[in-house]
């Protein structure tokens, strides 16, 4: 069954073809509705918050080009500080971790990405 | 008695730790600057380092650094202790060296728990390869991270084509089969790349040559094979001649490949790349030059002094690739230099002699 409502989600991904499976996952989702707009660098992302209205949730790659996701993470919690924010990274260690969690991210999920996890873990910050 | 030197500049919040610390039957050392703390941790090899990262002269990244040099603090656990404004300098410093980082204000549990676990941690006693930085670590990071990114799409697309294909229309298994494909690809020319850096850092191999080709057309076909896969095919501009060269077309693919995939990665759509090929004298001049972002000056100047992997400086990750390919080209008797444009964005210039 698919809630009703669709839920707004702002993906930050400088890789093109890694942002295509992010949305295409959530495309095809059995549970939800997604809507998926694109941020191809930290500096977009922050950008996007400010202008585009509804944004449910922020999937943050970490290493960008012009500006990295922990920069953009500290700027958009400063106006939005309950949009709730998952860190998606390649950097693998406890520390990389770590510090997404204190830059302010709300969780943080490991390439390559489980989409079951990712799924379950979008839902605990909706409704 | 375990000994903890504390290295803080705010001499209340020295204070405050350590008299939390002693109470807790440590024995302390104090130092108000990173100088003295050098000093002072050389002096008494203590068994832990708690130092703070903004202090005027000598800052906690310099301590680290210093620290991380000597045999007798090579291995001593250190912790960072930083501003809640300064969080982004806190990967440079766990990247020198430091263990385990502490927020300000932090409670005093908190203080006590990332001693305690330092202290375990130590005492598993590592061995002393993977505790000094000898490159080893860079070049494991940036691995595990390439091959992370790219597995992200080949192992998640093909999860989801196993697990409920019928979910899907055929337009969409079509594209995550071509994504498939294609990282598979790109993971195989990152696996070539981490490869030859092993032969030249770990095998020690000399360079392999290639039979006389027509170096131009190479160059060109390795180029234009990047900018299809970006879809940036229009950006590239050519200004080549004809010329037979023996470089290995393996070894010269990954750096031609790098260098290219960067300039398109850190610029626009309509940006262009220029390939420019000159003789220089006995010597074969190739410029890349792209309308991009441009390096920081850190990086331009990393990449320039870089001579070798080593001990005692860590790299930054965007400059990694390019440290590869200048490894590379010195192999084959060349240099490799970058500089940001006037205007926008960075020209790269390899020389190679001509034989």
């Amino acid at each position: 069954m698919i809630k009703e409502g669709s839920v707004k989600i702002l993906v930050a991904e400088d890789e093109e073809v890694n942002y295509i499976y992010l949305q295409t996952i959530l495309k095809f989702s059995k549970s939800r509705k997604f809507e998926v707009i694109h941020a191809k660098n930290g500096k977009e992302a922050v950008e996007m918050c400010n202008e585009v209205s509804n944004i449910d949730l922020v999937l943050m790659d970490i290493k960008m080009p012009v500006m990295n996701g922990y920069e953009a993470t500290i700027e958009i919690k400063k106006n939005y500080p309950k949009l709730p924010i998952i860190a998606q990274t390649a950097f693998a260690s406890s520390t990389d971790r770590k510090l997404a969690l204190d830059v302010g991210c709300d969780e943080y999920i490991s390439k390559p990405i489980d989409r079951l996890l990712l799924l379950n873990m979008i839902e605990t910050f909706l409704d | 008695m375990k000994k903890i030197l504390i290295i803080e500049d705010e001499l209340e919040l020295l204070e405050g730790v350590s008299d939390i610390l002693s109470f807790e039957g440590f024995e302390i050392y104090t130092a108000p600057n990173g100088r003295i703390g050098i000093e002072l941790a050389k002096k008494h090899a203590p068994d832990i380092i708690l130092s703070d990262i903004m202090m005027p002269e000598v800052d906690g990244f310099e301590v680290v650094k210093t620290l991380r040099q000597y045999s007798k603090t090579v291995s001593v656990p250190i912790i960072l202790i930083t501003a809640l404004s300064e969080r982004v300098n806190i990967r440079k410093g766990m990247e020198l060296g430091a263990n385990d980082y502490l927020i300000k204000p932090f409670t005093r549990v908190e203080l006590l728990e990332s001693i305690n676990t330092q202290l375990e941690e130590n005492v598993e006693s590592k061995p002393q390869s993977i505790q000094e930085n000898t490159g080893q670590q860079d070049i494991e990071f940036n691995l595990s991270y390439e091959f992370r990114t790219s597995l992200n799409v080949i192992l998640g697309f093909s999860n989801m084509l196993m697990s409920e294909p019928e979910n899907y229309p055929a337009e969409a298994i079509n594209q995550m089969v071509k994504n498939i494909n294609e990282e598979g690809n790109n993971l195989f020319e990152i696996i070539m790349k981490y490869l030859v850096l092993i032969d030249i850092e770990v095998n020690q191999t000399s360079c392999p040559y290639s039979e006389l080709l027509a170096f131009d057309k190479f160059l060109i076909d390795t180029i234009e094979l990047v900018a299809k896969k970006c879809n940036r095919l229009d950006d590239v501009r050519f200004s080549t001649k004809p010329i037979k060269m023996k470089l290995s077309t393996g070894w010269i693919k990954v750096v031609v490949r790098e260098i290219s995939y960067n300039a398109f990665k850190f610029s626009k759509v309509g940006n262009k790349l220029k390939v420019r090929m000159n003789q220089i004298g006995s010597n074969l001049e190739i410029q890349f030059a792209d309308e991009g972002i441009g390096q920081p000056p850190a990086n331009v100047e990393q990449i320039n002094n870089f001579e070798h992997f080593g001990k005692d400086v860590s790299f930054n990750q965007d400059v990694f690739g390019m440290l590869i390919c200048k490894k590379i080209v010195a192999k084959y008797g060349g240099s490799f230099s970058i500089e940001n444009n006037a205007d926008d964005g960075t020209t790269i210039s390899l020389l190679f002699p001509i034989e």
